[in-house]
């Protein structure tokens, strides 16, 4: 009988190993989707009791941005304070996408407080899909991006990186038919596929629901998040807008379908995008997230920005004709701290051009 | 002649190479010849059979392959069969005891056993083409398992910030042609790497022993090199050293016979020509053709594989599933059963382009007439409403090519909603993703209330109800459905259609 030598133990091994991985890929293995829990139906709260609420106070806040053990702020952090006089949530009506982009940002006291020189900044638009361009409002407009993206830049941004993880269709795809690859590469930024390896476990030590989930490293570690979503119909959470955005930045999105509202607003509470523009220039009004129909678009021309990821959401819901309570995500995030819904304590500052 | 001892392996890794690399980027530049559609129309015997099957004929570039193997036998099998030069790595060197010469005359039955198959009507056992059988191999088995592997080799790297950049590195070289953006899982990989493995096994019995006996390709080119017009001859300088039979990896050379080859079986490797001693060897023009070895296909192969195909046929179409389809039997957009029975090549092009992996090889759940074709499985990938690829990159139509606009109007079948597995039907949870996901323009997924029930929910929840005259069965309510196992919302076939 032989001795067992090294190339039996090496081929033993390759062998397991060849096994093992193709054992991996059956789709036995696949993660079950998550099934929604009970929780109580989408029945309309009542409002908030403003007198709860104190007005929001600006306030700087460490390196870094988001700091998990932090205890939930008004606000969501930004770099510097406001100036006097800068508006809370601005919105600007006009045809002019770039313009409205530009205009949003001086109102809120300029791009410079949220991107310092050297910053990497990460623009997370809505990319959802891959089957429609730009003009079926399923997809940020790209000329708001690529305006984000210009403004970061010229404000010394050392790199402006924009991606999304589309539910329907490819990356590579959805960047294409969305036109955001081409207007990103013009204004100097970089799209960025969003691969399996960079999503980590990472701990929501202000989730009510979840408290850890897997999120997209980079955008976590990122100086700076600029959450740019596009205002659309959508079935189950109503209406999409800048917190339900933040569902692109993790791994597992139909687990959040469970208690969709709280579990949005816990993922805020971990990502805090430290700006949020809302794209209304283009809004689709029916048969949301994806659309498809030119019917369903309405010119609405407008750009909804704030630091505060709340109140941009809660001003974005009149575009649509309801109310910030009728939104589960926004009521859990006001809840949270996370924001205000309560548009008559902040400073909203609307202007055409 | 000493430069073929290393210009050959050479050559056969090159073409190894871009075989593979053209099976890979079939998912990246369908469009493109230089994919696992160009690949396949290179091999006369899928061309062949395509046309005694369905009359159809569009793979010129095959002709080449002929016209190459009528000049110099089956140098195709030799120097650039992608699976025999991985055969030939893997064999064990040598020819010690080869099995008796009778076994080369099996490959000649199988060919025409699946002549006969394809000529009435069944291309099913071109699953075993080496051609389909490597781009298979590379689809369901190696893609996948090297996609799993290096995922999680990145993963691990990416663990530690000072590595995390080779994780990205790895990343941007090899994605998308080597990772696709969705990890493939295939319902039957198991039989399909079996196979494979079964292939390489057997060359512990011989080496290259698929393409000696079983390859029903080089049977093809091997008739067609009994009349090739450079054929190895040996001279009287031999002096019967034994070494040229012995070497030989096809067991061509008769030592009985004065060391004279059968052009049928010799690959045209020129290894004898290197290992002679006294240059007794040479591969020249010869008008004649070679006929009259023991195993030669004779009247009893050419009886026995007709009726080996006639009774397969009789039975396949005597089974259950001809009379009691099965209404998960879904296929790509506008292929129909006929139409895949007897043109798709089972060559898995469409299974490496469609970009959800949905589109998975069946084995017996149409039967056997149509085994090794494509099959939409929606809960492991939907059919995406914005791609058409499977169509455009079918090498014979199997599937239509329609554009993205036709597709989107093609049914795959209907969803149908099982309300007492449906979780907003129970009244107990709000869930419509379906609805959600839909992806028609008018949804074809509608929303009605139903009292809710259970715990301390209250007034109604909504429950999803499918608009029959909107859906095309594209399946993304079904694979994204949350319920554990099947769907609760669950594509079938169209009894109207």
């Amino acid at each position: 009988m032989r001795s067992f030598g090294r190339r039996q133990l090496l081929r033993i091994t390759s062998l397991l190993g060849l096994g093992l991985a193709l054992g991996a890929c059956t789709p036995h293995v696949q993660d079950a989707p998550a099934v929604p829990t009970e929780q109580p139906a989408f029945t309309p709260l009542p409002p908030q009791p403003t007198s709860t609420l104190e007005p929001p106070t600006l306030q700087p806040v460490s390196e870094g941005g988001t700091t998990p053990a932090a205890p939930p702020s008004l606000t969501p952090p930004s770099p510097t304070p406001a100036p006097a006089g800068a508006a809370d949530v601005a919105v600007v009506h006009g045809e002019d996408p770039q313009a409205l982009v530009q205009t949003a940002l001086q109102l809120l006291g300029g791009i410079q407080r949220f991107v310092q020189p050297g910053y990497d900044v990460i623009i997370k638009p809505n990319i959802c899909n891959a089957n429609h361009g730009p003009e079926y409002a399923s997809t940020t407009n790209p000329l708001v991006i690529a305006t984000l993206v210009r403004l970061c830049l010229e404000a010394g941004a050392a790199q402006v990186r924009v991606m999304d993880n589309p539910f329907a269709g490819s990356a590579e795809n959805a960047y294409v038919s969305s036109q955001v690859d081409e207007a990103v590469a013009a204004a100097g930024g970089t799209m960025e596929i969003m691969a399996p390896h960079r999503f980590v476990d990472a701990e929501i030590p202000e989730g009510r629901d979840i408290h850890n989930w897997r999120f997209y490293k980079p955008i976590l570690d990122a100086d700076l998040v600029i959450n740019v979503p596009i205002a659309k119909h959508h079935g189950s959470a109503r209406l999409t807008l800048g917190c339900k955005n933040i569902m692109g930045c993790v791994e597992d999105r139909g687990g959040i379908h469970r208690n969709l509202g709280q579990r949005i607003a816990d993922l805020v509470s971990r990502v805090r995008p430290q700006l949020t523009v809302i794209d209304a220039t283009r809004i689709l009004v029916a048969n949301g997230p994806t659309g498809g129909s030119l019917d369903d678009v309405v010119q609405a021309n407008t750009i909804i920005a704030s630091q505060d990821v709340v109140a941009a959401d809660a001003w974005a819901t009149s575009l649509f004709g309801r109310t910030p309570q009728e939104i589960a995500y926004i009521v859990a995030a006001h809840e949270m701290g996370l924001g205000t819904m309560d548009l008559s304590t902040l400073n909203v500052v609307e202007q055409t051009v | 002649m000493k430069a073929v001892r290393w210009l050959r392996p050479l050559v056969q890794a090159v073409a190894f190479g871009l075989a593979t690399l053209a099976v890979l980027l079939t998912a990246v530049h369908p469009s493109s010849w230089f994919s696992a559609t160009g690949l396949v129309s290179l091999d006369p015997l899928a061309v062949l059979a395509a046309l005694l099957s369905a009359r159809r004929f569009r793979l010129l570039p095959a002709l080449a392959v002929v016209a190459l193997t009528l000049v110099t036998g089956r140098a195709w099998c030799g120097w650039l069969c992608p699976l025999g030069s991985v055969l030939e790595w893997t064999s064990p060197v040598g020819n010690a005891s080869p099995p008796a010469r009778r076994w080369h005359g099996l490959k000649y039955g199988l060919l025409l056993f699946l002549l006969v198959s394809a000529a009435l009507g069944s291309l099913s056992l071109l699953i075993l083409d080496p051609i389909t059988l490597f781009v298979r191999t590379v689809t369901v088995v190696l893609q996948p398992g090297l996609q799993w592997l290096i995922g999680s080799l990145q993963q691990l790297l990416y663990r530690y910030d000072w590595l995390a950049g080779v994780a990205d590195l790895l990343d941007a070289g090899l994605r998308p042609a080597l990772l696709a953006y969705k990890q493939p899982y295939w319902q039957h990989l198991w039989p399909v790497a079996l196979l494979t493995v079964a292939v390489f096994a057997a060359n512990r019995l011989a080496p290259r022993f698929w393409c000696r006996y079983l390859c029903p390709l080089g049977a093809l080119l091997g008739l067609v090199s009994r009349v090739a017009l450079f054929k190895r001859r040996v001279n009287n300088r031999c002096i019967a050293c034994q070494r040229c039979a012995r070497g030989c990896q096809m067991d061509a050379i008769d030592g009985a016979q004065a060391f004279a080859s059968d052009a049928g079986e010799c690959i045209q490797c020129l290894d004898c020509l290197a290992e002679c001693p006294t240059d007794a060897i040479a591969i020249t023009p010869h008008r004649s053709m070679d006929w009259g070895w023991e195993y030669d296909p004779g009247r009893r192969t050419v009886l026995g594989a007709l009726g080996l195909g006639v009774a397969s046929l009789a039975l396949a179409n005597a089974s259950a599933t001809v009379q009691q389809p099965q209404d998960s039997l879904l296929r790509p957009p506008g292929a129909g059963e006929a139409s895949l029975q007897d043109a798709c090549l089972r060559c898995g092009a469409c299974l490496r382009a469609c970009p959800t992996h949905g589109l998975q090889m069946s084995m017996l759940e149409g039967g056997w007439l149509v085994l090794g074709t494509p099959l939409l499985v929606p809960r492991l990938g939907h059919c995406e409403y914005g791609c058409n690829l499977c169509g455009s990159v079918c090498p014979t139509g199997a599937i239509p090519e329609l554009s993205l606009e036709e597709k989107r109007r093609t049914p795959i079948g209907k969803a149908y909603v099982d309300a007492t597995v449906c979780l907003a039907w129970s009244g107990r949870v709000p869930c419509i993703v379906c609805e959600e996901m839909c992806p028609l323009p008018q949804k074809a997924i509608t929303l009605v209330e139903v009292p809710a029930q259970g715990g301390d929910m209250q007034g109604s929840i909504q429950a999803p109800v499918v608009n029959h005259g909107l859906c095309i069965g594209c399946g993304l309510c079904e694979n994204r459905c949350p319920t554990v196992g099947s769907a609760a919302i669950r594509v079938r076939l169209d009894p109207l259609s």
